[in-house]
C-alpha cells in the first residue's frame, strides 16, 4: 500500500509538471489562435485567423513548400542512410568503423554551420562549385544554395543518421540465413538485398522515413539560412518571421504555429501507428554463430567507396569548408586558394568576441542545467511509465515523447506568449531557452532512460524492497547507480543537443540571452563567413569532447551492464555504436 | 523429377576465425568424400567445426586453404583462387532458424529459386505446388508462414531449398527447434525424399539418433578435426577411439593394464580392471589405435542376470559382480555392477530390475568387446 502510495503522488507530480512543460505551451498558442486581441487579454474567439492564414498564397505556398521539402529530404536522408546501413550491417565491405564514425559526426555539429559551409560551396556567386566550373570553362554559374533542391540536398545529407542508425538496428537483429538461404537459392547479392533484406526491414524503414519527415518538417537552419534570402518559405520560417513581427498579427502567427504543429502532428500519428505493427517482419536469428554478412566478392570495394563517398560529402566536405574557411581573410574560389593567405586573426577574433564568449558561457550554464533537468525527469518518468503499477502510467510517458512532433518555432512561439502572460521575470532572459530546451529533449531523454530500465531486472529492485528499503532510497542506492552512466551518456547527448538547436535561441533569447548557434547565425547575417568559421570550428572542438565523453561513458555503461544484465540481451554484432548512437537510435 | 546426386569431395580444408581474444582454428585439413546420392552425416558436438564445415561447402564460409569438388566441377581452390560464389554452386541448403520468408507466401516462398532462375509465375508456382505436395504441405501455399507450425515451416524450407532441383542438399541442424517426435518422423520422410530424388545429403548434427537412424554414412568431428568416418553400424560397433565410442552412445570403457596375448582366431586377452577380458583387437590396417588402450564394452551389449544361471564360458566373457546402483528409465535400467576393481554399467531390461547388494552374473561375446584408442586422433 505505502509503495502505490508514494507512486501516485510521484505520478501526480510529474504529470503536473509534464502538462505545465508541454501542454500549457500548446493550448496557449491553440487559444492564442482562436482569439482576437493581443494575448492574455480576455475577447471573442474566432476561426477567422485559419481563415486567413488558409486563403493567403504565401502561407498555402509554405505548405507545399514544406511538404515537398521534407519529401525531397526524407527520400534522399533514407535512401542514403539505408544503403549505408546495409553496407555496414550486412555485407562484407571494408571500412565499416569508419562509415560508423563518420555517419555520427553530424549530431554533434550544429545543423547551421554545415548549412553555411553548403551555402559557401554552392553560392551563386562565391560559391566553391561554381568557381571549379567556371575554372574549367562554364560560362555560367550552375550551383544556386538558395532554391528548394539545394535545400532538400543539405538537410538530406545532414538527416542520414537517424534512418542509419534506425535501419541499422532493424538489419542487426535479422535472421541472416533468410538472406544465405536466398542466395543458396541462386539469388543474386542485389536480388537477394531487393527481394528478401528490402521487404524484411520495409517497416523499419518506414518509420526511420517519416521520422525524418516529422524532424524535416521542424526543421529550421536550412530553410532559415538558404531559404530565406532565396525565398522559399517553409512553415517553419513562416512562423518565424511571424513571430518576429509580434505582436502585431500575434493571433495570425499562433494560427500558422498550430497548423504547422498539426502537419507535423499527423505524420508522427502516422509513425506511431506503422512502429506498433513494425515488428512483424522482424525476425530474430536464435543463437547466431556466425557474422552472417554477405560476401560481395568483386564489389566490395565498390561498396566500400561509395559509402565512404556519400559521407565524405555529407560529413567530410562541410568540415573542410568550415577548417579552410576559418583560415581565410574573405571566402575566395578555389583557384585563388593560396595557403601564405592563412590567418588564425579569426580565432583571436572568435576567443576575445564579448559576444561569443557570453553566448559560450550561457550555452554551458543554460544548456548544461537543461540538460541535467531534463535527464532527472526522464529518468523518473521512465521508471514510473515502466516499473510502477498506476493504470494510467503509460500515459506520462506518451505526453514526455509527444514534444517529438513540436517544431522548435511553434515550441518557441507558444513560450514567448506564455511568459508574457504569466508573471515571472524570465521573459527574453536566457532562462527561457532553458525551458524550451527542457520541453523539446525530454522525449529523447525519456526514450534513452526507458531503454536503459528495460534492460535492468525489476529483481535488483525487488531484493532491496526485501531488505527493507523503501521507495527513495532503492531509486536512489539502486537504481541510479545502476543507470547512471547510462544517464550521463543521455545527459551528455541533450548538451549536444541544447549547443546545436538554432529555433529556440533565435527565437526567444534577447540581447545578452543569445546562444552559440544564434551567435551564428548572426553572423551569417552580416556575411562575417571566416568569425563564424572560426567560432564553428571551436565550436565543433567542443563538441568533440563531449561526444568523446559520451562514447567513455557509454564504454563504463557497458562494462557496468555486463555485471546485472542478462547477456543475452545485450547480444551485438558487427560494428559497436557509440554512447551517442546508442541515445539517438534509443531515443526515437 | 530426375535430379541426381553429385559427389561432394573435400581436401585439406581449413578455416581459422579471429576474434577479440585470437585466432581460432575452427576446422583443421579436413578431408571428406561424400559419395554421389549418399546420406552423409557429420556429428559433433557444438564447437566442433561440423556448421563451418557446411557452409564452407555451400560457399558461405571462405576456407582460408584446400580444394571442394561438387561433382566433377571444382567450386573452391584456394591455390588456384577458384571461389564459385554461393548462389552458382548449385547446392541447396536447410538451416536451422528455418528462414522461411515472412513476407511471402509459403507458395512464393518456394517458387522463390525458380523464379530468381528466370521461370515465369504461373510455371514456377505450377512447379512449387507439386514440391509442396511432395513434403505433405499440399494445399497451403495459399498461407502466410507466420501461420504454420514449426514443423510445417522446416518442410517449406525443405521444398524451397530441394525446388531448383540442387545436386546437393546441405542440412544444418534442421530439427534441432523441433520436438522429439515430430523430428523423427522429418528425418524419415527426408530420408524417403532422398531416395526418391537421388540427390546427395550433407546433414549436420550433434544428435548421434538422428546421425545412427538416417545415415549412409557418419563423420564425426571434433576440434575442427575428422575423428573416424563410417557406415552407422561400423562406428556404433567398431569405434576406433574414446571419442567415437562415446558420441556414439552409452558405454563401457575399460583401461588396459598390461599387454595383450593374442589366442588362435585373432582374440586378445586384456588385463583391465574388472578381470581379464577377451576382446577383438583393434582393426589392422591404418595407423591403429594412439594412446592408451582401452576395451569398449557398448551397455546393452551386456547381459545381466542372477548368479547361478547357466553360462557358455567359451564364447563369452563371464564378469561376477554386486549390484551398487540402478536407475530406472522406462523401458529399461541402467545397472552398476561393482567387478573386480571397477565399475561396469549395463543397461537391462530385465524385470524386476535386480537391487543393489545383489549378486549378479553379467556375460558377452567377444565380438562386443573391442580395443580402442585413448585419443581421437586416428
Amino acid at each position: 500500500m505505502r509503495r502505490t502510495r508514494t507512486e501516485l503522488v510521484l505520478a501526480l507530480a510529474l504529470g503536473a509538471l509534464l502538462v505545465y512543460l508541454i501542454v500549457v505551451p500548446v493550448s496557449t498558442i491553440v487559444w492564442g489562435s482562436l482569439g482576437t486581441t493581443p494575448t492574455g487579454i480576455p475577447g471573442p474567439r474566432t476561426l477567422a485567423h485559419y481563415r486567413t492564414a488558409l486563403s493567403a498564397p504565401t502561407f498555402v505556398g509554405s505548405i507545399r513548400t514544406t511538404i515537398a521539402f521534407a519529401g525531397g529530404v526524407t527520400v534522399v536522408a533514407t535512401l542514403l542512410g539505408g544503403y549505408l546501413a546495409w553496407v555496414t550491417e550486412r555485407t562484407d565491405a571494408p571500412g565499416r568503423r569508419l562509415v560508423y564514425l563518420l555517419v555520427l559526426v553530424p549530431i554533434v555539429v550544429p545543423g547551421i554551420l554545415t548549412t553555411i559551409a553548403w551555402i559557401l560551396v554552392l553560392h551563386e556567386r562565391i560559391g566553391i562549385a561554381n568557381g571549379l566550373l567556371a575554372a574549367i570553362g562554364a560560362s555560367r554559374p550552375r550551383f544556386d544554395a538558395y532554391t528548394l533542391p539545394a535545400m532538400v540536398w543539405v538537410e538530406g545529407f545532414d538527416s542520414l543518421t537517424l534512418p542509419f542508425l534506425l535501419i541499422a538496428a532493424a538489419l542487426r537483429t535479422m535472421d541472416p540465413a533468410v538472406e544465405e538461404a536466398s542466395v543458396l537459392s541462386g539469388a543474386s547479392t542485389s536480388r537477394t538485398a531487393f527481394r528478401i533484406t528490402l521487404p524484411l526491414v520495409l517497416p523499419a524503414v518506414s518509420a526511420a522515413a517519416l521520422l525524418v519527415f516529422v524532424r524535416a518538417i521542424g526543421s529550421f537552419a536550412v530553410p532559415a539560412a538558404m531559404g530565406l534570402p532565396g525565398g522559399v518559405r517553409v512553415l517553419a520560417t513562416e512562423v518565424f518571421l511571424a513571430a518576429r513581427r509580434f505582436p502585431s498579427d500575434s493571433n495570425l502567427a499562433a494560427a500558422y504555429a498550430v497548423l504547422h504543429l498539426a502537419l507535423a502532428a499527423v505524420v508522427l500519428a502516422l509513425h506511431q501507428r506503422i512502429t506498433r505493427h513494425g515488428d512483424r517482419f522482424v525476425t530474430i536469428g536464435a543463437r547466431v554463430a556466425h557474422n552472417g554478412r554477405i560476401a560481395l566478392r568483386r564489389t566490395r570495394t565498390v561498396h566500400a567507396a561509395s559509402a565512404l563517398a556519400i559521407l565524405g560529402v555529407a560529413v567530410v566536405l562541410p568540415l573542410v569548408v568550415i577548417v579552410v574557411s576559418s583560415l581565410l581573410p574573405r571566402p575566395m574560389p578555389p583557384t585563388e586558394l593560396d595557403p601564405s593567405l592563412f590567418t588564425l586573426r579569426r580565432y583571436a577574433w572568435a576567443l576575445e568576441s564579448v559576444v561569443a564568449r557570453r553566448a559560450l558561457v550561457n550555452n554551458v550554464v543554460v544548456g548544461g542545467l537543461a540538460s541535467v533537468v531534463t535527464v532527472v525527469i526522464a529518468a523518473i518518468v521512465a521508471w514510473v511509465s515502466t516499473r510502477s503499477r498506476l493504470r494510467w502510467r503509460r500515459l506520462l510517458d506518451i505526453l514526455a515523447t509527444a514534444p517529438i512532433a513540436l517544431p522548435g518555432t511553434v515550441l518557441g512561439l507558444a513560450l514567448l506568449w506564455w511568459y508574457l502572460i504569466v508573471p515571472l521575470p524570465i521573459y527574453a532572459t536566457r532562462w527561457l531557452v532553458g525551458i524550451a530546451f527542457v520541453t523539446a529533449f525530454l522525449p529523447y531523454a525519456v526514450r534513452a532512460a526507458a531503454a536503459l530500465l528495460g534492460q535492468l531486472s525489476p529483481a535488483l529492485e525487488e531484493a532491496s524492497a526485501m531488505s527493507g528499503a523503501g521507495w527513495s532510497r532503492t531509486f536512489a542506492r539502486i537504481v541510479l547507480p545502476l543507470v547512471a552512466p547510462g544517464l550521463i551518456a543521455a545527459w551528455l547527448y541533450v548538451v549536444a543537443r541544447t549547443f546545436t538547436s538554432l529555433a529556440l535561441p533565435a527565437l526567444l533569447a534577447g540581447p545578452g540571452g543569445e546562444m552559440l548557434p544564434s551567435v551564428v547565425y548572426d553572423l551569417y547575417e552580416s556575411a562575417r563567413y571566416s568569425e563564424l568559421n572560426a567560432l564553428g570550428v571551436l565550436m565543433i572542438g567542443g563538441m568533440l569532447a563531449i561526444a568523446g565523453l559520451a562514447r567513455l561513458s557509454a564504454i563504463l555503461a557497458d562494462r557496468w551492464s555486463g555485471l546485472v544484465h542478462d547477456p543475452s540481451t545485450s547480444g551485438e554484432r558487427g560494428a559497436t555504436p557509440t554512447g551517442i548512437a546508442r541515445q539517438e537510435r534509443t531515443a526515437e | 523429377m530426375s535430379a541426381s546426386g553429385s559427389s561432394v569431395r573435400i581436401h585439406g580444408i581449413g578455416r581459422t576465425f579471429r576474434t577479440s581474444t585470437g585466432e581460432h582454428a575452427a576446422v583443421i585439413d579436413l578431408d571428406l568424400d561424400v559419395a554421389a546420392g549418399s546420406f552423409t552425416t557429420i556429428l559433433g558436438a557444438s564447437g566442433c567445426g561440423k556448421t563451418t564445415t557446411l557452409r564452407m561447402i555451400a560457399g558461405l564460409e571462405r576456407p582460408d586453404s584446400g580444394v571442394i569438388t561438387l561433382g566433377d566441377r571444382t567450386v573452391f581452390s584456394a591455390e588456384s583462387g577458384v571461389d564459385v560464389p554461393p548462389h552458382r554452386r548449385g547446392v541447396g541448403m536447410v538451416f536451422q532458424t528455418f528462414a522461411v520468408w515472412p513476407h511471402l507466401s509459403v507458395l512464393d516462398n518456394v517458387a522463390y529459386p525458380l523464379r530468381t532462375a528466370g521461370q515465369g509465375r504461373r510455371d514456377a508456382r505450377v512447379e512449387a505446388a507439386s514440391m509442396l505436395e511432395q513434403v505433405g504441405l499440399g494445399g497451403l501455399g495459399r498461407r502466410r508462414t507466420s501461420q504454420l507450425s514449426g514443423g510445417q515451416q522446416q518442410r517449406v524450407a525443405i521444398a524451397r531449398a530441394l525446388v531448383h532441383r540442387p545436386r546437393v542438399l546441405l542440412l544444418d541442424e534442421p530439427f534441432s527447434s523441433l520436438d522429439g517426435p515430430l523430428r523423427a518422423q522429418l528425418g524419415q520422410e527426408l530420408r524417403v525424399l532422398q531416395r526418391e530424388l537421388g540427390i546427395t545429403i550433407v546433414y549436420v548434427t550433434h544428435d548421434r539418433r538422428e546421425a545412427l537412424l538416417l545415415s549412409d554414412r557418419v563423420a564425426v568431428l571434433a576440434d575442427g578435426r575428422l575423428v573416424q568416418v563410417g557406415g552407422p553400424r561400423e562406428l556404433y560397433d567398431r569405434p576406433t577411439n574414446r571419442l567415437v565410442a562415446e558420441t556414439l552412445g552409452a558405454t563401457n570403457l575399460f583401461e588396459v593394464l598390461g599387454p595383450l596375448s593374442t589366442e588362435a582366431g585373432g582374440i586378445v586377452h586384456v588385463p583391465t580392471r574388472v578381470g581379464r577380458l577377451r576382446a577383438v583387437p583393434a582393426p589392422s590396417g591404418g595407423p591403429g589405435p594412439t594412446g592408451p588402450l582401452l576395451v569398449n564394452v557398448r551397455v546393452e551389449a551386456i547381459t545381466l542376470a542372477p548368479t547361478g544361471s547357466g553360462l557358455d564360458p567359451e564364447s563369452a566373457n563371464v564378469l561376477h559382480g554386486r549390484v551398487v546402483r540402478t536407475v530406472y528409465r522406462g523401458p529399461n535400467s541402467d545397472v552398476d555392477v561393482a567387478v573386480g576393481d571397477g565399475t561396469v554399467r549395463v543397461r537391462t531390461s530385465l524385470q524386476p530390475e535386480p537391487c543393489p547388494g545383489d549378486e549378479v552374473v553379467l556375460t558377452f561375446p567377444v565380438e562386443r568387446a573391442t580395443v580402442i584408442g585413448g585419443d581421437p586422433a586416428s
